[in-house]
C-alpha cells in the first residue's frame, strides 16, 4: 500500500502516513477553505490501511492552527483509528500543544471525550518549538 | 487637498494592526492571515494571544467568504466583508462582518443569542456535541465556527444586525481577545476601560444607530482605510 507524503503550505499541514511502519503524522497549520478536498483522500487511505494495519499504529498531531472544518476531519481521522483500535490492533494518538496554547490543549481534551482511543497530550516547551 | 496625515493619525491612534474591506477569496484570506500573524509575532504579544487572534481571524474571514459564495448573485454581499484588528497592549479587538440575507440574519441572531447565554462549560459541551454530530462538511464549518470563536474569546462577542436599504442585513461582530482568565457573565458586556476609543465600523449605505460603547468617544471608519 502506498504511503501519503504531502508537504505543508500556509494553509494545509505536512502529512506523512507511512503504511509500512504505522507512523502517521499531521503537522503544521490546517486552515483550508475546503477541508473536504484536503482530508477526503486521507480518510480513504485510512479505510484501506484499516484492512491491514501494522501491529502498532501511532498517530501524531502537531498543529499550530486549525479551523473548525478541519477539526471535524481531525475527528473523522480519529474515528477511523478508533475502529482499528477497537478491532484489537494496538493504536495510540499523541496530541502536541504549545505550553501556553490553552485552546489547542482544550481541543485535545475535547477530542479525548469523543473517541475511545487513548490520546496522550504532549506539551511542547516554547524554547523547543 | 486631502489631509493624508489624517489616515496615518487614525492608524496610529487607534492602533490598527490590520484592516480590510472588500471581496475576499482564498488567496486574500491567506495573505491577511499571514500578515496578521507576522505583525503579531513582531509585536511580541504572548504566543497564546497571537494564536487566538489568528484562529479567530481565520474563522471570521472564512465565514464571510462562505456567505459570499452562498450569495454570489448579490454583489453587495460579495463586496461587503470587512475586518479591523485593533490592538491595545496585550489585548485585541476584532471587528468583522458582511451583508447577509434576512433568513441568514435570523439564523445567526438566534445562534448568537444562544451562545451569549452559555457558560464556558456549556460552550465546551455544545462544541463537542456539534463536532461529533455534524456530517463531515463539504464546505464551511456548518455553524461550529461561531461556537469556536466564542470559546477562544471567552464569549466576549458583541454583535449587531443592521437592516439596509438593499433588503440585506449588515451582520457585524466585535470580538475581544484578552490576556486574562474567563470573566463572569456580568462583566462580559462592559467596555474595556483601557480603551481610549472604540472604533465603530460603519458600512457604506447603512446607518449605525447604536454605538458599542456610548460613554467613549467614537470614530467612524468607512472604506477610507481599507
Amino acid at each position: 500500500m502506498d504511503n501519503i507524503v504531502i508537504r505543508g503550505t500556509s494553509k494545509t499541514p505536512d502529512v506523512n502516513f507511512d503504511a509500512s511502519t504505522g507512523n502517521l503524522e499531521i503537522k503544521g497549520r490546517s486552515i483550508p477553505e475546503n477541508s473536504y478536498q484536503f482530508y477526503e483522500p486521507l480518510l480513504s487511505w485510512l479505510d484501506r490501511y484499516a484492512a491491514e494495519p501494522r501491529p502498532n499504529t501511532l498517530l501524531t498531531f502537531k498543529l499550530d492552527y486549525f479551523n473548525t472544518s478541519s477539526s471535524m476531519y481531525i475527528l473523522g481521522i480519529l474515528k477511523k483509528l478508533e475502529k482499528i483500535y477497537l478491532a484489537g490492533h494496538k493504536s495510540q494518538v499523541r496530541w502536541f500543544y504549545d505550553a501556553d496554547d490553552e485552546d489547542m490543549l482544550q481541543t485535545g481534551e475535547d477530542l479525548k471525550q469523543i473517541v475511545k482511543i487513548p490520546i496522550e497530550m504532549v506539551e511542547i516547551d516554547q524554547e523547543e518549538a | 487637498m486631502l489631509d493624508i496625515s489624517k489616515y496615518y493619525d487614525i492608524l496610529q491612534h487607534e492602533r490598527i494592526l490590520l484592516s480590510h474591506n472588500g471581496a475576499i477569496d482564498g488567496d486574500l484570506i491567506d495573505l491577511l492571515v499571514q500578515l496578521a500573524d507576522k505583525r503579531l509575532a513582531k509585536s511580541k504579544v504572548k504566543n497564546k494571544i497571537r494564536k487566538k487572534v489568528v484562529n479567530i481571524l481565520v474563522e471570521c474571514l472564512q465565514n464571510s467568504f462562505h456567505y459570499s459564495v452562498d450569495n454570489e448573485e448579490h454583489t453587495a454581499v460579495v463586496e461587503s466583508p470587512f475586518l479591523v484588528i485593533q490592538q491595545n497592549s496585550e489585548n485585541f479587538t476584532i471587528f468583522t462582518g458582511n451583508y447577509v440575507t434576512k433568513a441568514q440574519a435570523d439564523y445567526l441572531k438566534k445562534k448568537l443569542e444562544d451562545i451569549s447565554r452559555m457558560t464556558e462549560a456549556e460552550l465546551n459541551e455544545t462544541y463537542i456535541k456539534a463536532l461529533n454530530k455534524e456530517e463531515l462538511p463539504t464546505h464551511g464549518g456548518a455553524g461550529v465556527g461561531l461556537i469556536d470563536i466564542a470559546r477562544r474569546a471567552k464569549n466576549q462577542i458583541h454583535y449587531k444586525f443592521t437592516e439596509s436599504d438593499n433588503g440585506l442585513y449588515l451582520f457585524s461582530m466585535q470580538i475581544e481577545v484578552k490576556d486574562q482568565e474567563p470573566q463572569n457573565k456580568e462583566s462580559e458586556t462592559k467596555a474595556n476601560p483601557n480603551f481610549n476609543h472604540v472604533v465603530t465600523m460603519q458600512h457604506p449605505s447603512v446607518q449605525v444607530t447604536e454605538q458599542v460603547d456610548p460613554d467613549k468617544s467614537n470614530l467612524n471608519l468607512n472604506n477610507e482605510i481599507s
